[in-house]
């Protein structure tokens, strides 16, 4: 039986609504803490130089003078927060785009060129680049990926989803039992 | 004894739309479903005409952009979560198998219709057909959604289905047991807040002419085999409005509704209940989302040479990843979340029972899920249409000036703050809906709170997991 239910049910129903809100409503402030200081800028001038082959329909990141290996498992590229990154874009089958996603660079290399790309790692988080050239059938799936760490808006993000889970599973534990 | 989650005549609110003369004077008119296919139809012969004269390049040709982004955006963003099977309603692909099996467009022609008139087989009136022919598109999906010539073919495979098996069975066969597009939609559609039900399923009981399932001069009986006084789930209504038409005593009418309303409901007189096959199809619908995320919109070349049939032995690891995946991975993790629930809540309801009812949960992150996916690439890529506006066949024509119009991607950074939202939303309503399914399942509401912990668990893992995607 709930005996401290029966005290004061109102008082208690109040407090656990407020505490039940009060973690869904930090699981949503979290990740917009996380987006808010994404837009700082990073503070250390560390050049970050990747060489990157595009072919249909993947990009793959190498160090430079690495050799190309077909089946990288993903083209993905992690910097730091403030680096400047130098990429090295060449094409290794026909002509290739490089559109970053919120960084507005939009560039296209031909076979044989290299196209040098340089830009400041300003936002941490995810940021896709994307084939804009038209290069065959999975064009518009030719994507790759340029991680910022720390990756704040991922994990404010992911802290966000647990606490609405805790929040939501939280309501039924404790409001139903008053209930 | 009021057994909970059975419908009682409709206990949630409802406003019915259809008391508005002008709506209902619409859907009543015999040509209300044509009108709403003929502008489908036009489109879809363009389609057609696309796919197998225009250009094979796929970002270039009207069939793949208008097709795989433009309506398949519309459909899940907008379509299905709002007025569920409207879709159904106006989809050109039966419509030549019905007009001629009906000898009519239109009007109601009496007399015998054109077919063989065959009972659908009594162990196919399920979804399962659907999971299959699903899996099947899915899997060859890199191919479908790329190729012009592949869409087309698919497309002509499904008209050409809807035509033979309105030919051999009785009514819209193709649309309830076959199409593979039908069972998702159907599947989503019970989240939607808008239905077509009875007013009051009294007088269905006490009205012996049944013209619904009959068909009177007014209208026809329904092409989707479902008896509107037992209809209780949009799942089973194809919205023709035929039984609208058809009611003498006008108790049928189309309503608004709170969302889900259908997810609630465990029992109705005429219904089995909760079934393994809608089951699965939740099941297959959350993998797909995830799958199709990863292979897509993630960084992975060798999953899309592998999907894009590049390399047989990496198409054959990628089948079985799929399959395994759709078939037996996501199911088997969630039935040991199940397992444990049962355990944790020292139920006495029958594991395999337990896990089909509360698959169901899974139906509105699936759904959230498939709209953060099409999120996307949607922005991304829907300036794609703006050109084919002008050429759509990518032969070089320039009908309304926009021919050249540059490939524009729209906010693609803000994608993930558009999909965070849909995928809390959808972990919040499936939480919530897991405990009122628990709650009709077990014997009081504090196992029902104990069984939610591993199953809320497992839903927080997906949605983690398309923010792994998505955003890490």
């Amino acid at each position: 039986m709930n005996t401290w239910g029966e005290r004061c049910p109102g008082v208690r129903m109040r407090g656990t609504w407020f505490l039940v809100s009060g973690i869904g409503l930090l699981g949503f402030i979290a990740p917009v803490v996380g987006l808010a200081l994404s837009l700082t800028p990073g503070r250390t001038p560390v050049v970050r130089e990747i060489e990157l082959l595009s072919q249909a329909f993947h990009y793959d990141p190498l160090q430079p003078g690495e050799a190309h290996t077909r089946h990288a498992l993903g083209g993905r590229i992690e910097v730091r927060w403030g680096e400047r990154v130098v990429l090295h874009l060449r094409a290794a089958d026909t002509a290739h785009g490089f559109y970053l996603d919120g960084y507005g660079i939009n560039r296209i290399v031909q076979p044989g060129e290299e196209v040098t790309i340089e830009f400041i790692a300003i936002r941490p988080g995810k940021f896709r680049f994307r084939c804009s050239e038209t290069c065959g059938p999975l064009h518009p799936f030719m994507i790759g990926e340029l991680v910022v760490t720390p990756n704040l808006p991922f994990y404010g993000s992911a802290l966000g989803t647990i606490f609405l889970a805790l929040a939501v599973v939280g309501r039924f534990w404790w409001l139903k039992r008053e209930a | 004894m009021v057994v909970r989650g059975m419908a009682r005549a409709f206990v949630y609110p409802r406003l019915e739309l259809t008391r508005w003369s002008p709506l209902r004077r619409l859907v009543k008119h015999r040509a209300f479903q044509f009108m709403l296919i003929l502008p489908n139809l036009a489109v879809f012969v363009l389609v057609l005409a696309a796919a197998f004269l225009g250009t094979p390049v796929g970002n270039r040709n009207f069939a793949i952009i208008f097709v795989w982004i433009v309506w398949w955006a519309a459909l899940i963003v907008l379509l299905i979560p709002l007025a569920g099977r409207i879709w159904c309603a106006m989809c050109p692909i039966p419509a030549p198998g019905e007009w001629l099996q009906r000898l009519a467009i239109v009007a109601r022609r009496p007399g015998r219709p054109f077919t063989l008139g065959l009972s659908w087989p009594r162990a196919l009136r399920n979804i399962w057909l659907q999971n299959g022919t699903f899996l099947a598109v899915a899997l060859f999906s890199a191919i479908i959604l790329t190729r012009p010539l592949a869409t087309g073919i698919v497309l002509t495979l499904f008209i050409g289905l809807a035509l033979l098996l309105s030919l051999l069975f009785e009514r819209r066969v193709f649309c309830r047991y076959v199409c593979p597009v039908g069972g998702f939609i159907g599947l989503y559609a019970m989240v939607a807040p808008l239905e077509l039900r009875v007013k009051d399923p009294q007088v269905c009981v006490t009205h012996k002419e049944k013209d619904c399932l009959r068909g009177n001069a007014k209208g026809y009986p329904c092409p989707w085999m479902a008896y509107p006084g037992n209809l209780w789930r949009n799942i089973d209504c194809g919205l023709c409005t035929e039984c609208l038409k058809a009611c003498p005593k006008e108790n049928v009418g189309i309503f608004l509704r709170p969302f889900g309303q259908d997810l609630l409901l465990a029992r109705a007189p005429g219904w089995k209940g909760r079934s393994l096959d809608e089951a699965y199809k939740a099941f297959i619908m959350l993998s797909c989302a995830l799958i199709y995320s990863a292979v897509y919109t993630g960084p992975w070349g060798f999953l899309k040479e592998w999907a894009n049939l590049s390399d047989p032995a990496g198409f054959a690891l990628y089948a079985a990843g799929f399959l395994g995946l759709n078939l037996i991975g996501l199911p088997g993790v969630f039935l040991i979340a199940v397992a444990l629930a049962r355990w944790i809540a020292r139920a006495e309801i029958p594991l395999r029972r337990l896990f089909v009812e509360l698959a169901y949960a899974l139906v509105p992150l699936g759904l959230t899920g498939w709209i953060a996916f099409t999120l996307s690439f949607v922005l991304v890529n829907i300036s794609y249409a703006i050109p084919l506006l002008s050429d759509p066949l990518g032969r070089g024509w320039d009908l309304l000036g926009t021919a050249s119009h540059p490939w524009t991607p729209y906010m693609p950074e803000l994608v993930p703050l558009l999909q965070l939202p849909f995928l809390w939303l959808g972990l919040a309503v499936s939480i919530g809906l897991a405990f009122r399914i628990a709650q009709q399942n077990l014997e009081d509401a504090a196992k029902a709170r104990r069984a939610l912990l591993p199953i809320a668990s497992f839903m927080t893992l997906i949605v983690l997991l398309f923010q792994r995607l998505y955003l890490g």
